[in-house]
């Protein structure tokens, strides 16, 4: 049986509408929140740490009342890679690896397989700290509007303008992929049907479908590829007619404002990920 | 009392455009156009794929220039570069495909995006995307992502994004051609209501009951300007149009092939009343009172 | 016609994004029904759903229970069914030449049906050259000619040639002629209506407007909101213009006239369709 529409299943980065507090902070908040907690989980190997990095992503989730069967749907078609990295993780990782707070000591060896402490922590660690950045993730895209995110970053870019960094070319090359990734999905999909209408062997679900050849990539990419420039230079004419000309002297309908719970929640943020940055070697396991 | 026309707000004298001219083979797109479009004016151009009306409605802001000939709006030359983006803001031109416009991913933020670029400041911002999004009744829509409109809503947030930059013309590159019955009402009646407010429009299409909407039909073939005139005179000319291999209005087709059977049958009818009027006339007495 | 209908839809019901949030229904409840040789009309306003329906037809999309699709006498819930021989009797033709097109050379392209039907060379070149023959392209000025350096009327044609090279017993056309100008849709067809007559393709042509139809069709039905709301000849439908306003369609202006009339109470004998049988309709009215 075939699946066309695998496309329109993709959720991660869905926006949900809500009136959370998290849905109310602004958006270069939300970004900072996550910066400054991907940054901690990154350096953060024990037990203890990651402990509390879960339940603190966990604690921000509900508080944006994001239904946390949502936030697990996008990783369904993942689990089985996940499980197989982390089953080798786990047998062949622990030759040599130093467990944070204990000894190394092996549970079971057999040729390259070394099932150590060390590995099992890496696993359980490593599962801790893909949840918190699921949670992470989540509480930014699902919380906030494409539109939003890219208002705040090239706000937050801004400053380095001066150093060559075009801040609103970006932010504009950004809403315009943002707005254009589902019409160019649309489009791969009719094209897949197509192909698929006059014998074309395509979008098989089940066994091995992940095994196409060169030649069946092309003839999806081509069309896919002259429909995207087309569209492009559509779009050039419809800019160039709107006297679009760069970033001198346009003004901005958005303009975003910090409150004072965004500067609550920002300073928050940032004292944790400091004082998890600083205690991560210091905690007990 | 004299009764002086008005300036013209566009004005083209002898305008030629090649495609590719320094190449081995230019494509003679326009071949002496002359034309002058009045303020309030709805021109509506029709004519065949290659018939140079889309390579024209180019030439009025400046996406083209001529290569020979000129292009006026509001008395400035498009071959002057200083004068581009004053002309791009008073020409305001919606294209074919209704995606292929929307640079945002809400509404209101795409309508934004014309008067961000000419630097209007935030609370006119503010103003203007709310009046463009109500002229053509799609403010309730405002905070949605475009993804989620149908063709025609798309088409109408294209013209509030054209319209909040205030042009004085509004051009309609075959705006229609790709929307449902429905779409193409509800485009054609924000169309309308701007021309009733003082907007000119040039409306170039192929679907010839469109053009009944106009003052003026212009029909190009190959390049040149070969009919001229109002809707009714234009289509009246029943064989010419055949000859070109062009539509006329069912209507008008109708009214035609009646005058042929019986000449004292007007064969210039436009509108669906104009007919059911005459034939009512002719029977009246013997049809139910 | 025989009596077996070759398409044959019961109930049938099909949502997008099932078990999401985002769940969108396309089809509830749809009944049709399709013979050899017949031309039949799809109209319905943008999202109706169409596409969906003609997307069963050879088995793009699998019905859902309760529904039942039956493709030539063969079930197309049952996951055993060749669905490559289904394609080869059913040929669809989308919106956009651009989408049905990828291989470098027109000629490859238009082979590409035949190739996967194990066609051999030199068969395959014969099928290509009636292909093209049948829309209009010439064989030899364009067999070597790079796809993509057409012009849109040429894709169009190529586009077709593609799935005639199947040599299908049905055509569906999906808005193959939106957008399209007046005189080339009327060579396109002139051309799908020689096919139709000569060699008995059946023939479904899907469009949001009526006029596309009119005058071309044995039946037509009309879809709203994802059910079938009329169905009838093209002169029974045409006969309720305030029903069809409603769900967001129009009739032709020939076939605005009539009604005006009736409604005027000066009589009109027949319904007519087309600008001829119009004319003919008034003629008889004013000399009566």
């Amino acid at each position: 049986m075939e699946d066309f529409e695998l496309l329109r299943h993709i959720t991660i980065g869905q926006y949900l509408p809500g009136d959370s507090l998290i849905h109310r902070l602004d958006p270069r908040t939300k970004i900072s929140i996550f910066l400054f907690i991907t940054i901690a989980v990154t350096f953060s190997v024990s037990y203890t740490g990651n402990i509390i990095l879960v339940l603190a992503t966990m604690f921000l989730v509900l508080l944006s009342r994001i239904p946390m069967s949502y936030v697990f749907s996008g990783i369904k078609p993942a689990i089985p890679l996940i499980i197989v990295l982390a089953v080798l993780q786990l047998l062949l990782y622990g030759d040599g690896f130093v467990p944070y707070g204990m000894q190394s000591k092996t549970y079971f060896q057999w040729g390259i397989i070394h099932i150590t402490n060390g590995s099992l922590q890496l696993v359980i660690v490593s599962a801790m700290r893909f949840v918190e950045l699921l949670f992470l993730t989540s509480l930014l895209t699902n919380t906030t509007t494409l539109a939003d995110i890219t208002h705040g970053m090239e706000n937050m870019l801004r400053p380095f303008s001066r150093f060559g960094v075009p801040s609103h070319e970006l932010s504009l090359v950004a809403t315009i992929a943002l707005r254009f990734v589902p019409l160019l999905a649309e489009q791969l999909e009719i094209i897949m049907k197509a192909q698929a209408s006059r014998g074309a062997d395509i979008a098989h679900k089940g066994k091995l479908q992940f095994i196409t050849t060169a030649r069946q990539v092309a003839a999806l990419i081509v069309p896919l590829f002259i429909d995207a420039f087309r569209r492009a230079e559509d779009l050039i004419l419809a800019m160039q007619a709107r006297c679009y000309v760069g970033s001198q002297g346009r003004s901005s309908l958005v303009r975003l404002k910090f409150a004072r719970i965004d500067y609550t929640v920002y300073g928050l943020s940032l004292a944790f990920s400091v004082a998890m940055l600083a205690l991560r070697n210091h905690f007990p396991f | 009392m004299s009764t002086t026309l008005p300036e013209p707000i566009i004005k083209i004298e002898g305008l030629h455009f090649h495609y590719n001219p320094e190449s081995e083979h230019p494509i003679h797109a326009l071949k002496g156009i002359d034309l002058e479009v009045y303020p309030g004016d709805y021109l509506v151009i029709v004519g065949h794929n290659g018939s140079g009306k889309s390579t024209l409605a180019k030439n009025l802001n400046v996406l083209l220039r001529p290569t020979q000939g000129d292009v006026q709006v509001k008395g400035l030359n498009t071959r002057d570069p200083a004068h581009t983006l004053t002309i791009r803001s008073s020409v305001g031109m919606v294209f074919q495909i209704p995606d292929n416009q929307i640079v945002a991913t809400i509404v209101e933020q795409d309508v934004a995006f014309g008067p961000e670029n000419l630097g209007v400041p935030e609370d006119e911002l503010k103003e203007r995307v709310e009046w463009a999004l109500g002229v053509v009744d799609m403010l309730e829509h405002r905070n949605r992502p475009p993804h989620q409109l149908s063709a025609g809503q798309k088409q109408r947030v294209a013209i509030a994004g054209v319209m909040a930059m205030k042009p004085e013309v509004l051009v309609l590159d075959e705006a229609t051609a790709m929307l449902d019955p429905e779409g193409r009402r509800a485009v054609l009646t924000a169309v309308r209501q701007l021309n009733q407010e003082g907007v000119t429009v040039i409306a170039i299409t192929h679907f010839m009951h469109e053009a009944a909407e106009g003052n003026r039909v212009l029909v190009m073939e190959a390049g040149k300007i070969v009919m001229e005139g109002t809707p009714r005179q234009v289509f009246s000319h029943v064989e010419e149009l055949r000859a070109l291999q062009l539509d006329v209005p069912q209507t008008t087709d109708i009214a035609y092939r009646l005058n042929q059977r019986d000449a004292t049958f007007p064969p210039d009818l436009l509108l669906v009343n104009e007919v059911a009027d005459e034939i009512q006339r002719r029977t009246n007495g013997r049809g139910d009172a | 016609m025989s009596e077996q209908p070759f398409i044959q839809i019961r109930d049938l019901h099909h949502s997008y994004l099932r078990n999401t949030p985002l769940e969108v229904t396309a089809l509830r409840g749809v009944n049709m029904g399709i013979h050899r040789g017949e031309s039949v009309g799809i109209i319905g306003r943008t999202g109706a759903g169409k596409s969906t329906v003609v997307q069963h037809f050879n088995g793009l999309i699998r019905p859902l229970e309760p529904g039942k699709v039956i493709v030539d006498g063969q079930d197309m819930s049952d996951p055993k069914v060749d669905v490559r021989r289904i394609r080869q009797k059913i040929g669809l033709v989308f919106q956009y030449p651009e989408q049905q097109l990828f291989e470098r050379l027109v000629g490859d392209d238009i082979a590409f049906g035949p190739k996967k039907l194990g066609m051999e060379q030199a068969d395959r070149r014969e099928r290509v050259k009636w292909a093209m023959d049948m829309v209009g392209l010439d064989f030899e000025e364009f067999k070597d000619r790079f796809t993509f350096s057409l012009s849109g009327g040429e894709m169009r044609k190529a586009a077709l040639a593609g799935v005639l090279a199947l040599q299908p017993e049905m055509l569906i056309l999906d808005e193959s002629t939106s957008g399209v100008d007046p005189r080339s849709r009327r060579e396109l067809l002139e051309r799908l209506l020689t096919l139709h007559k000569e060699h008995n393709l059946t023939l479904a042509f899907v469009s949001p407007n009526m006029e596309d139809v009119a005058g071309l069709v044995d039946h037509i039905y009309v879809m709203d909101d994802g059910r079938v709301v009329m169905s009838g000849t093209t002169r029974e439908v045409f006969s309720q213009p305030e029903k069809l306003r409603q769900h967001g369609l129009g009739v032709p202006q020939v076939t605005e006239v009539a009604h005006e009339l009736i409604s005027r109470n000066i009589p009109v004998e027949r319904i007519p369709v087309t600008v001829e049988e119009g004319v003919e309709e008034i003629w008889k009215t004013l000399n009566s």
